[in-house]
């Protein structure tokens, strides 16, 4: 029997198979899954009433899509979490000039795309954190210094197939070359505690619970585990203390949130307006306060929670060459055998 | 009076043509995934998916391929030891509860492998202290040979613990009927039980416990989820990371051929060894069973049902309870939303899928039955093997070929091209349909194999056609084996990962891609009341099921 249900709920998913709406609206291929996002949606509507429509996918799917839909893009704004994932649009043809005058005054030029394509508007480190009470000699001080025999069995990190870390072994191809990278990620898979699983969150709980004295996560983690309303979870934030890692010819990677406006979309005005938006100072504040992720316009105070990780010293050069060496990462990956 | 009065043969008829045309269109169909992975066995590729290739073949293929069989031979052997005692007491024995537990025992099919697995993440953290002592007391190389160890043990009793129904069901089905009464000429001749069991009826059981196991190895070979999260690369995984992290589809492809080729080979090995085996979720016409004998025989039977129940059905569940503990499990409105969306999504998903399946399986077995047709046959034959036998990501990379060609053929602007083939639905589905067909088939050709062919012979003597023979005889008999096809059909659709993470649309989530990406976020404990839905919404169907057979066999 066919109820009024499975007809509204099949009509809904043939519409969705490409109707472009009327009212004034922008739309979002995102690859943000954070429940925070939603209250800035919501602020961002009421203010300029703009509904904002989303749809959440990987980086990968949304490219691929995007590139299929040249003719009549879907979407106006494409956002992801990843630099190299904005270069690999860009390199594509995908994203429209942004031509803010707002955005670059606002935004750094070394967190924008150079050829005006997107921008960031949250910024996240890469850091080293160490369960406080056990470890008691040296500390790394660089991601070099994971690579160091004295670690063995002892690290944490998640896969590689993660894009955090093919960033992250991205950006040391472009400081270090191949063969550098490729002792790095050698030298790093030989220390591991087990074989990488989970996300940087069960990383950070195998460190408290003594799997392995070190482990590398994104900062935003350490927020989440220390607001969160799990007891397991704020333990292990209290066990680990964490370490920006420098070295002479580079500072703590990071990486970014960032977005552009779609080539040819419908409404990219709208999209104009909502990432000039997202880079205003109050929401930049409300996003460190809320996902505990870095502002990338200056001048913004941290948060409480931030500062009492350290001082950043981000190593910003790397953002816009992540994206040409993520292949090559990848296949450095497969060569030393992090999985 | 009779139409005819001389008996015409049974595929008689021009009006079966059209039909015979269906079958085979449908068939082709089916088969066209798997078909576009076989191709690329012998197409030559670029330079760049070469080198991706040599690069797999070098570092990647070897260790996959162990990791691959290890988790496959341990759990198969793990839910042999959980599925066949189980069944053989159940079958031969009455004893008091037999028939609540047999239901149990079969709902933890309902359970996905990859909820287990987030399930079991609190359970593993407990036994951190024991790895953090072996590396203190023996070293690192001892710890790393450890913690493999148990990370390999932990997997396999988990896939062992929800799949072992597979191997319970075949046991069940073979352990009945001739091997009951083969059983208990036996024991008058004097042997004992546990000689009886040995030597008559595991070796009569043997084909269908084949059968079984080789349901168990290709769910495991499916297995995307709880593999990942255990940190284990076994084919699927890296057919995923080659396709999503190489960005190589034609390597992809390379490699989903091989995996085929291999599939394809111990099938038709087990084919050539075994010939028909029956897998149901219900007996009919058999006497009841005798209660056993003396109180060792009584705590057997107990123990045997408990024991998978306990891993398989109460351990996860009572984790999930406890997961519900946590504040964070319980939903915000939007999160509400999300979810409800999500169980809509899964049931029209599985709904589609199980109504497509059984009218494809009604069709193609049905006129099979009454052709002599052997190229259709073995067309037949073929497509109920070979969806069960492909993993799901290698009918997803065949789907997206199929896809690509079919959205150049049909650009945007036409028709065809603006609400059939552009979007990603249609082709989920097809992925399904083509995926899970094989289960609707084959219990659609069990269906059929018990109506004896002197009943159509009877309808066409007195002058039916072979179509009214089928809508009216066959159809009504098939009912419980369309009612227990259409149920495994919705339940592996419902748990279904790989394929709808690969090929949904967009805003389209399963209730298994939002667990899975929750977990992927990082926020475990999001995911209870997901799990729980699903959980429930398989159970429900396995349960009727199964009440249905045994209101049957009480009969």
């Amino acid at each position: 029997m066919v109820s009024l249900e499975m007809i509204r709920t099949l009509s809904s998913i043939l519409l969705t198979l490409g109707f472009s709406a009327h009212a004034a609206e922008v739309r979002l291929y995102s690859e943000r899954h954070y429940d925070a996002d939603k209250q800035v949606f919501t602020d961002f509507t009421k203010k300029t009433g703009i509904e904002v429509k989303v749809v959440k996918a990987g980086a990968n799917e949304l490219i691929a899509r995007l590139r299929s839909e040249t003719k009549a893009p879907q979407a106006d704004l494409y956002i992801t979490t990843d630099a190299a994932s904005l270069t690999k649009a860009t390199k594509a043809g995908l994203l429209a000039p942004l031509k803010s005058d707002l955005i670059n005054q606002q935004v750094p030029a070394a967190l924008r795309g150079k050829a005006d394509t997107w921008t960031a508007f949250t910024m996240r480190g890469r850091v080293i954190v160490y369960a406080s009470d056990r470890v008691k000699g040296d500390l790394p001080k660089s991601y070099e210094d994971l690579t160091s025999p004295a670690y063995r069995g002892n690290l944490l990190i998640r896969s590689s197939t993660n894009k955090y870390n093919r960033s992250l072994l991205a950006s040391i191809i472009g400081i270090q070359g191949k063969t550098g990278a490729t002792q790095w990620a050698a030298g790093v898979k030989k220390n591991l505690a087990r074989p990488p699983q989970g996300s940087d969150r069960d990383q950070i709980r195998a460190v408290a619970k003594g799997l392995g004295d070190f482990a590398v996560v994104n900062t935003y983690y350490l927020g989440i585990l220390e607001q969160s309303s799990n007891e397991e979870d704020q333990k292990a934030r209290a066990a680990v203390k964490v370490i920006f890692p420098q070295s002479a010819d580079r500072g703590t990677h990071v990486n970014i949130s960032g977005g552009g406006i779609v080539k040819g979309a419908a409404n990219q005005e709208n999209a104009r307006k909502f990432l000039e938006y997202l880079v205003s100072d109050e929401v930049q504040k409300l996003y460190q306060k809320l996902t505990s992720e870095y502002a990338v316009v200056e001048g913004i105070k941290l948060e409480p929670l931030q500062e009492a990780w350290g001082e950043i010293s981000p190593d910003l050069e790397s953002i816009h060459v992540m994206g040409d060496h993520d292949q090559e990462a990848v296949k450095i990956f497969n060569f030393v055998g992090w999985k | 009076m009779p139409r005819f009065i001389r008996r015409p043969p049974i595929h008689a008829g021009w009006d079966l043509f059209l039909w015979r045309i269906l079958a085979w269109g449908l068939g082709l169909l089916l088969l066209l995934p798997i078909i576009v992975i076989l191709a690329s066995l012998f197409s030559p590729l670029s330079s760049g998916a070469a080198e991706a290739w040599e690069q797999i073949r070098g570092f990647l293929l070897a260790d996959a391929l162990k990791e691959t069989l290890i988790l496959i031979i341990g759990s198969c052997f793990v839910a042999f030891l959980l599925g066949v005692p189980a069944a053989w007491f159940v079958e031969n024995f009455q004893f008091p509860g037999r028939r609540f537990l047999s239901i149990a025992l079969i709902l933890p099919l309902a359970i996905p492998p990859f909820i287990v697995a987030y399930l079991s993440t609190e359970t593993r953290e407990r036994v951190i202290p024991f790895l953090v002592r072996i590396r203190t007391e023996q070293g690192v190389d001892s710890y790393l040979l450890w913690e493999e160890g148990l990370r390999y043990g932990c997997l396999i009793l988990l896939f062992a613990s929800v799949l072992y129904p597979y191997v319970f069901l075949a046991g069940r089905s073979a352990f009945c009927g001739s091997g009951i009464i083969l059983g208990e000429a036996g024991r008058m001749l004097g042997r004992s039980p546990w000689r009886v069991f040995w030597s008559v009826q595991l070796p009569l059981a043997r084909p269908a416990l084949f059968a079984g196991l080789f349901l168990v190895a290709m769910e495991v070979l499916n297995d995307y989820g709880a593999v990942k999260h255990f940190g284990f690369s076994t084919l699927t995984v890296t057919l995923f990371s080659t396709w999503f992290g190489l960005d190589e589809i034609e390597t992809s492809k390379k490699l989903a051929s091989w995996i085929l080729m291999t599939i394809f080979l111990i099938v038709a090995l087990e084919h050539w060894h075994r010939g028909r085996a029956k897998l149901t979720l219900h007996q009919e016409g058999r006497s009841a069973p005798n209660a056993p004998r003396g109180p060792f025989l009584m705590i057997c039977c107990y123990f045997s049902c408990l024991l998978p129940i306990s891993l398989g059905l109460i351990y996860p569940t009572t984790a999930l309870l406890q997961w519900f503990l946590n504040e964070t499990a319980l939903p915000k409105p939007d999160t509400w939303v999300e979810i409800i969306q999500a169980t809509k999504n899964s049931l029209l998903l599985g709904l589609t899928a199980t109504v497509i399946c059984l009218l494809s399986a009604l069709v193609i077995i049905g006129i099979t039955r009454f052709s002599k047709g052997k190229l259709l046959r073995f067309l037949s034959h073929l497509s109920t093997v070979a969806g069960y036998a492909s993993p799901g990501t290698v009918i997803a990379l065949g789907i997206m070929g199929v896809a690509s060609a079919a959205r150049e053929w049909f650009p945007l602007g036409t028709w065809v091209g603006d609400y059939l083939v552009s979007g990603s639905m249609l082709w989920l589905i097809f992925a399904i349909v083509a995926r899970y067909f094989s289960v609707a088939a084959q219990m659609v050709q069990q269906g059929l194999i018990r109506q004896p062919e002197n009943l159509d012979h009877a309808a066409q003597a007195l002058g039916d056609s072979p179509l009214r023979i089928f809508r009216r005889i066959s159809l009504p008999l098939l009912r419980p084996s369309l009612l227990g096809g259409a149920t495994l059909v919705f339940v592996d659709v419902c748990k279904e990962l790989p394929l709808c993470l690969l090929l949904r649309p967009f805003e389209f989530e399963t209730l298994s891609t939002l667990i899975y990406g929750k977990v992927d976020q990082g926020t475990i404990y999001a995911c209870a009341m997901p799990s729980l839905f699903l959980i429930l919404l398989s159970m429900i169907g396995l349960i009727i099921v199964e009440l249905n057979g045994w209101r049957k066999l009480s009969k």
